[in-house]
This record gives C-alpha cells, structure tokens and sequence, in this order.
C-alpha cells in the first residue's frame, strides 16, 4: 500500500512526468501521463498495476521497474529568509 | 492586505532527513548516533546532518567531525547518497500530496500545505493523519514536524518551535492559532525567526531592538528602513500574521562547484572536472528552457583565488560554452604557476534568456550556432533515451567521489539526469 495504489494515470495531470527506474539495472527514463494514456492497457490501472506492468527499455534487461513522481514544478526559494 | 483569522498553512520539516533515511534503509544504524558526511575517507570535513540519537548528544549540523567525535565517540558517520534522498524525497512527497496538496516545495526536506476549511478548526489531527500516513506507507524512522499558522513564515516558526518542544527532538506537532499571537513569539529569541542572522541582530541591537517585542512593536516602515530593502517590511507584515509568502523568484544562472580529491587537483585534471560540470549546467539549463550569455570560471588555490568570466552570444549548446570555457583555461594557465593545485573548483553560466526569446546574431555565424544546437539536442536525446551519458563532446572523466552536478543544496532537488 502506498500511493501508487490510490491514482490512476488518468489522475494525474497529463503534463506530469514520471520517473521509471530499473531495479536491476538502474536505467532510468521518464515518460509524461500523457504518452502512457495513449497506451489503451494503462488506461483504467492504478499505478502500482502500471508499474507490475513495466519492464526496463533496455532489451537485454528486461527488469523490473520502480514509478515515481516528479515533483520539480513546485520547488520555490526562501527570499530574504520569507518562506 | 488580508489577515487570516483562522489557521490557513501549514509547514512540514522532516527530523534530521538524510540520517532518518540512512537510518530507514539501513537497519544496522537505528538506534545509533548517526553523522552523514559529504566524503567517505576523511576527517576533514563537516556533518551535514545527524540523527536525533546524535542530536541528543549535542552533534550539530555543519560540526567539524573531529569535534564531533569528541562530543559523541562512538558516532557513525556515513557518506552522503544524494540519489536515495532526491528518491525519498519524491515519495514522501507523494504520500503527503495523498492526504492534501502541496503548495510549495521549499527543500528536499520542507514542504507547505494550504489547509482545508473542513480541517482549519483542528488541523492537529490533519498532521497526525500526513505522519501515520509516512509512517505506515514509508517507515516509521523517517519523522516530520508539522507547524500551522495564518501564513507561511508563522507555520514555519511554529513548525521549528515544535521540533524542539519540551526538551525533546522532532515528530513535533504545533498550531499558533491567530487568536493566541504573538504570544508564542514572545517566547522566542530574535535569532529563531527566518531572516534574522547575526548580522541582522547586531543591526537591530543598534537601534535598541533586542527582544521579538521591541520588532513586533515597530513599525512597516522602520523595519523596511532597517533591512534597507522590501524584505524588512514583508518581515513585519508575516509575523503579525498577514496573508504573505515570498514572492516567486527569477531563476539568474546554472552552475556547478566541486572540491577536488587531493590526487586530482592538478590543472589538468581541474580542467578535465570543469568540462563535466559546465556540460552538466548547460544540460539543466536546456531542461529549463534558458539560454546564456555568460559564463564565469572560478578556481580556489591553497594560497589564493582565481576567477574569470566570458560573454557569449546567448547559447545553449555544448560546444559554444566548452569553447568558452577553453579560454578561460587557456588565461588561467597563463596567470597561474604550472604546478598549481586546484582545491576547489566551479562553472556558472549566467545572464539567462528565455529558449524562445532568441535575438539573431548578424556577426556570427549563425547557421554554424544552429548546427551545433542540432547536434546538442540530438545528443540530450539519446542519452535522454538511454539513461545515462552515453554521448559527450569530447572526454567524460567524472571526477572521483561521484554525484557530480548531483549536490542537494538548500533550495536545489536534483533530477535522475543530474545523477549521469
């Protein structure tokens, strides 16, 4: 149980990045909500199902992967110590 | 301005966050008094964070190790993994964004929430619900405090006040409703609001200002006269509780720093180090959408310090900032002794222009610019595609020690590409 298993991509805003990262290999590439619900099988997955359902790009490993968010948009700076 | 009158924010700061995580992952280390350290191998550098366990036995943040060691002999001190915290760090996220949405990323390790209306009357029990969440889908090793307030600056204050509430450290849980203010600032010593340091006090002190009363007593003015700028006045509106946060800031420059191993600090090596940096700059600054025109090299030397800076003509790819940054080499070996050895090192690129807003350059060649942009966009592609740098202009030597162009610094989460 996490938070994988409470969202759907169709959740997620269809600009969000996510990170796969290779549990064997360490390979990591990113793919946009958008992109993975063009594929129709993703469609009605929470993302812990998405991420059974991934394997690594790489075609000789094959591994399996790890989903993350990417938070990068929200990060904002302290200003003269003002939060 | 409005002044909320009720609790509006909420901030969250997680207990110690690299050692929690060391500690999370690596079982061996719970219980332990635990340093994380910049560098496995040597004695002379700092803690950059400890355990609650080290805490308690006085370790502090940026202590130098040795005296570290004096407080707390049986210290374990552990190198820093930039690439697990940047990875907790997305989770976490994730799991709080679960329970309510994140306004602000403020670290790797602050967040702040705007509060619900259903939950203002009693966000206790909303903080409660954000760490039994971490706990129950994260680890229970891995403990936040949570402040609330009517605004940003007040949840944070409230926030650290709670951390450290009742002589014990962290997993703190505190609300300055608006009705109580200032009543907890009273409490406090100039020195624990964000944006007074020691120069500030002293500041203060000339003008008869030494307590949180004698500042809350002044007025928006003054205190904007005091500072010498805006911030001042901001400072006095947020503490007496008004609907204010730091405005969003303009991104001025990409750069990257590293103190070299002292077997790779001759000039060749510095410069080999420097190309990794500044490609590594120049690859965040094209995610970001920017492009530069200038670029500075800076070098510290046992003895002395070395800097120089170039113009360039507002680009974004590889080979015109490797260009420049050859001929700063070139001027740096003629201004240094040949066996001069560089400490520390760093590359900025600066002077930074939308992508899209670029102004054609008559006087250079142009079609030449855009070829090299091709090239570079074709290489971020594959190693974009392949995860990692398959494809660099010219040698990639990353220097010893890893995580370069990887650092986590106070506002700065690196990406998974930071880490190729």
């Amino acid at each position: 149980m996490n938070w994988k298993t409470d969202l759907k991509i169709s959740d997620l805003s269809p600009a969000e990045r996510l990170e796969i990262t290779c549990h064997r290999c360490g390979k990591v590439r990113f793919e946009t909500a958008q992109h993975m619900l063009g594929q129709e099988d993703f469609l009605h997955l929470y993302l812990d199902e998405v991420e059974r359902a991934l394997r690594c790009a790489d075609r000789f490993c094959r591994g399996k992967v790890r989903l993350a968010q990417v938070h990068d948009g929200k990060a904002e700076g302290f200003v003269g110590g003002i939060a | 301005m409005r002044k909320p009158e009720e609790i509006e924010r909420l901030y969250l700061d997680f207990d110690g966050f690299f050692a929690s995580v060391e500690q999370q992952v690596r079982p061996a280390l719970r219980g332990k008094p635990v340093g994380v350290v910049p560098f496995a191998g040597t004695d002379h550098t700092c803690i950059i964070a400890c355990s609650r366990e080290a805490k308690q036995r006085g370790i502090k943040n940026v202590m130098p190790i040795e005296e570290a060691r004096q407080l707390c002999p049986d210290l374990v001190l552990v190198p820093q993994s930039p690439d697990l915290y940047r990875r907790a760090h997305n989770a976490l996220v994730s799991e709080i964004t679960a329970v309510l949405p994140v306004d602000a990323i403020k670290s790797i390790d602050e967040v702040t929430c705007r509060v619900a209306p259903g939950d203002r009357a009693n966000p206790l029990s909303l903080g409660r619900r954000i760490k039994e969440r971490i706990s129950d889908h994260i680890g229970s090793y891995i403990t936040c405090s949570i402040g609330y307030g009517a605004n940003r600056q007040l949840a944070k204050m409230a926030c650290k006040a709670g951390k450290t509430n009742a002589g014990r450290y962290g997993d703190g849980n505190l609300a300055w409703h608006p009705h109580v203010m200032p009543a907890p600032l009273l409490e406090l010593e100039l020195e624990d609001i964000p944006g007074i340091g020691a120069r500030m006090k002293h500041r203060l002190a000339r003008c008869g200002i030494v307590s949180v009363s004698a500042l809350l007593a002044t007025q928006p003015k003054q205190l904007r006269k005091l500072w010498g700028n805006v911030t001042g006045e901001r400072l006095w509106y947020a503490l007496h509780g008004y609907d204010l946060q730091a405005p969003p800031s303009q991104r001025g420059m990409y750069g990257h720093g590293r103190v070299l191993p002292p077997d790779h600090r001759s000039i060749e090596q510095a410069r080999l180090a420097s190309r990794l940096l500044l490609i590594k700059a120049a690859r965040r600054m094209r995610r970001d959408g920017y492009r530069a025109s200038a670029l500075w090299l800076w070098l510290s030397l046992r003895e002395r310090g070395w800097s120089a800076g170039a113009r360039l003509a507002e680009i974004l790819d590889d080979h015109a900032a490797l260009a420049a940054l050859e001929g700063l080499w070139r001027a740096a070996c003629e201004d240094l002794p040949p066996r001069a050895r560089v400490v520390r090192l760093g590359v900025t690129l600066g002077d930074l222009t939308s992508a899209n807003a670029r102004q054609l350059d008559f006087f250079t060649n142009d079609r030449a610019r855009q070829r090299w942009e091709a090239i570079t966009g074709s290489i971020d592609g594959l190693n974009r595609k392949h995860g990692r740098t398959l494809v660099s202009l010219g040698p990639w030597v990353p220097p010893p020690g890893g995580y370069a162009g990887g650092k986590i610094s106070y506002t700065r989460i690196p990406s998974a590409e930071d880490f190729w």
